[in-house]
């Protein structure tokens, strides 16, 4: 794995949906994709390896799409997850997108510019977080000093 | 007095003939002292009428032969003809010695008889006469009684071909015509029956005959008279009329059979309803079957629509991506200006540019299916008409297509609540009716609007063949199609009908075949379905 390279996972029981959306985001950006036609290995993948984005079909035979993302969540809660729907009741999708708290939703069939400014703000909202998360700890740390600090002053005194 | 033997011969002849008639004579003959009233001669007949032997017969006073309580009567007779001279004729009863009775009749005369004064009596029986009498009376009355009683008039006349005269009417006939009030109708039943109905009368008396006339009576009165003759032996003519106040009667026929028809009617508009019911409920299990199908391949065809779009696109940017290099200056003389390669990308350019097209076409006719089959038919939504009209037209566009020109007039329309798929199919139903009533190259024209009553109007109007008013008045009919069995149903407009009805609204048509059809749909902005 090329350093600094953002990893997208992307999950579609059908081959011919992730070979057009793999071979456009390697030829468009420079993004690591992972495609997987099962639910259950990408989740095997991800659990072992930190991703930076998740992509997954709504309706599938071994897992739908929302109880798979609602897995990711639980490994890894920060990545920004999308679901891709080609089903015709939309509002029922926007329904579970909201109960699951997904990123976004795409609908088949996709625009490509669309996608890519999906991906581009999903990978920034997962950029502002990890350095939110940084901040965080930093402050964390220095707060935990502080403290430390603290009781070596109280220590001296009493 | 001189009388000579012929004379004497045929006077003695005579008397002998007198005798044997008073002795054979069926009536009693008593002769009277007019002194005493004792009997003083008596024929056999008298023997047996008052049960006692003419010894026991003579010398008895006359009215000894009557019971107790008319003795004084009978000695009042007698006095009576011996004082006056002159005759009567009574009925009395005799008492026998075995005191059984009978009636007689007693026709008393003063007679000279030899130089005598002296009664003669002729009694007649007529016990069973007077019986019969009695019992023909009581008869007479019974019958009265009953005919009074009788719910109907009833009148009989004879010499009806003369001069009529009343014989009877009962008591409810009396009722009815010859009440208190002036009105001239009321009185004269038969003579108002007989002179003003035209019954060829010489027709009618020739036979035995039956007829029966209703009248109606200035004050409203409706009444029904049954007229019988009757030609009795003795050559005279009756007439018995029964006459019926039928008012009431006639106004509850006429009622009933007015809620007869009134209830058909109803029964009618019910069996109408409930086969639009039905029809539109079979249709309404149609279009929610056909919606998932609808949905389900919409979905089926979105996955691989969306890869070949993405490539589509991916295919152009790197072939576009391509040339520009190989037209670029950096490549070598003899590629960049090779007319084969030129003429290659134009091809190919213009290649993927259909390409475009022809995917956009496809991905705006799934939306349309998505849309006209949306499956949100348990809840009412707002709804925008004219995104609705849009994506019907995308539906039916290869009815229209190069045959007929669309002409839209679409005014500004605030969203209604309703059932968007039902209202969609009001849009597909009249559309494609348009579409076939156009034979070959013709005009729709969808006009719509918004009013000050916070009404949506859509107007569909085409320039086909139209409609005489005979087929306008049914078109709304379940069932009703001109086109044929196996083309049309004839649900279309039924169910157009039943949703628009349903959302409040209505729809008129209007229609000839000069100037093609128009339907008007009016539908509230909100309402109760
Ligand atoms: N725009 C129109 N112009 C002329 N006639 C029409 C028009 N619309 C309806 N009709 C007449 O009304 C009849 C009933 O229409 P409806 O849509 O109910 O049934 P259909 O079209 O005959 O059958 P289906 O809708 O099942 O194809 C038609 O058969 C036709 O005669
Ligand atoms: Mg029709």
């Amino acid at each position: 794995m090329e350093p600094g390279k953002n990893i997208i996972v992307i999950v579609d029981d059908e081959e011919m949906v992730l070979t057009s959306l793999s071979s456009f985001l390697n030829l468009e950006t420079d993004y690591e994709v992972k495609s997987f036609t099962s639910a259950n290995q990408a989740l095997t993948y991800i659990a072992d390896n930190e991703i930076d984005m998740v992509v997954s079909d709504y309706l599938m035979p071994e897992m739908d799409g929302m109880s798979f993302l609602a897995k990711v969540r639980e490994i890894q809660p920060d990545v920004p997850r999308v679901i891709l729907t080609g089903y015709a009741d939309k509002e029922n999708a926007i329904k579970a997108i909201n109960d699951v708290g997904l990123f976004q939703y795409i609908e088949k069939p996709w625009d490509n510019e669309d996608i890519l400014i999906i991906f581009r703000n999903g990978l920034e909202k997962k950029q502002l977080m990890r350095k939110l998360n940084e901040k965080i700890e930093q402050i964390n740390k220095a707060y935990g000093e502080l403290q430390g600090l603290q009781n070596d002053i109280i220590k001296t005194f009493v | 007095m001189d009388i000579s033997q012929t004379e004497l011969t045929r006077l003695r002849q005579s008397e002998e003939k007198y005798r044997r008639m008073i002795e054979m004579a069926n009536d009693a003959i008593f002769s009277i002292d007019v002194d005493n009233g004792q009997i003083l001669e008596a024929n056999p007949r008298a023997e047996e009428l008052t049960g006692r032997a003419l010894e026991k017969l003579i010398g008895l006073p006359v009215w000894e032969l009557h019971p107790a309580e008319e003795i004084g009567r009978a000695k009042n007779l007698f006095n009576n003809v011996v004082a006056t001279g002159q005759g009567s004729v009574r009925d009395m009863e005799f008492i026998r010695p075995d005191k059984s009775r009978i009636i007689v009749n007693i026709n008393s005369a003063m007679v000279e008889f030899g130089g005598h004064r002296i009664i003669q009596r002729i009694c007649r029986d007529v016990t069973a006469k007077r019986a019969l009498e009695a019992e023909s009376k009581t008869m007479h009355q019974f019958f009265e009684y009953v005919l009074n009683l009788m719910p109907v008039g009833l009148g009989l006349k004879k010499d009806i071909n003369a001069t009529p005269t009343i014989v009877f009417e009962n008591r409810k006939l009396q009722e009815m015509f010859h009440s208190d009030d002036d009105d001239p109708d009321h009185n004269h039943w038969y003579l108002d029956c007989k002179e003003s109905e035209c019954v060829d009368k010489r027709e009618i008396l020739g036979v035995n005959g039956i007829y029966g006339i209703e009248k109606k009576f200035h004050d409203g009165k409706l009444f029904l008279f049954n007229v019988s003759y009757y030609k009795m032996p003795d050559e005279t003519w009756y007439e018995l009329q029964m006459v019926q106040d039928i008012t009431d009667q006639r106004k509850m026929e006429n009622d009933l059979r007015r809620s007869n028809e009134e209830l058909e009617s109803r029964v009618e508009d019910r069996t109408r309803e409930l086969r639009q019911k039905q029809s539109a409920l079979a249709q309404a299990e149609k279009m929610a079957s056909l919606g998932q199908l609808v949905a389900g391949v919409a979905h089926e065809i979105n996955t691989p629509l969306g890869a070949l779009k993405s490539n589509n696109d991916l295919f152009n940017r790197y072939f576009t991506r391509l040339f520009d290099r190989l037209l670029s200056d950096d490549c070598p003389e003899p590629i960049r200006n090779d007319p084969d390669l030129k003429k290659l990308y134009e091809n190919i350019s213009n290649l993927t540019a259909v390409n475009l097209t022809a995917l956009d076409r496809i991905v705006a006719i799934v939306n349309s299916l998505r849309l006209f089959a949306r499956l949100d038919r348990a809840e009412k939504d707002s709804f925008d008409i004219h995104k609705g009209l849009e994506s019907t037209l995308t539906l039916v566009n290869h009815q229209l297509k190069g045959r007929i020109e669309l002409i839209r007039e679409y005014g500004q329309l605030p969203s209604i609540s309703c059932f968007p798929n039902q209202i969609n199919q009001v849009f597909m139903n009249i559309l494609v009716n348009a579409s076939q009533a156009i034979d070959n190259k013709g005009t729709i024209r969808i006009k719509t609007w918004y009013d000050k009553n916070k009404r949506v109007i859509i107007e569909f109007s085409d320039d086909g063949q139209g409609m005489e008013p005979k087929v306008v008045e049914r078109i709304f009919d379940p069932g009703f199609t001109t086109k044929g069995s196996g083309i049309g149903t004839g649900l279309g407009l039924s169910i157009v009908h039943q949703i628009i009805t349903d959302h409040d609204g209505t729809i008129e048509v209007t229609s000839s075949p000069e100037q093609g059809t128009t339907f008007k749909i009016v539908l509230p902005v909100i309402n109760n379905h």
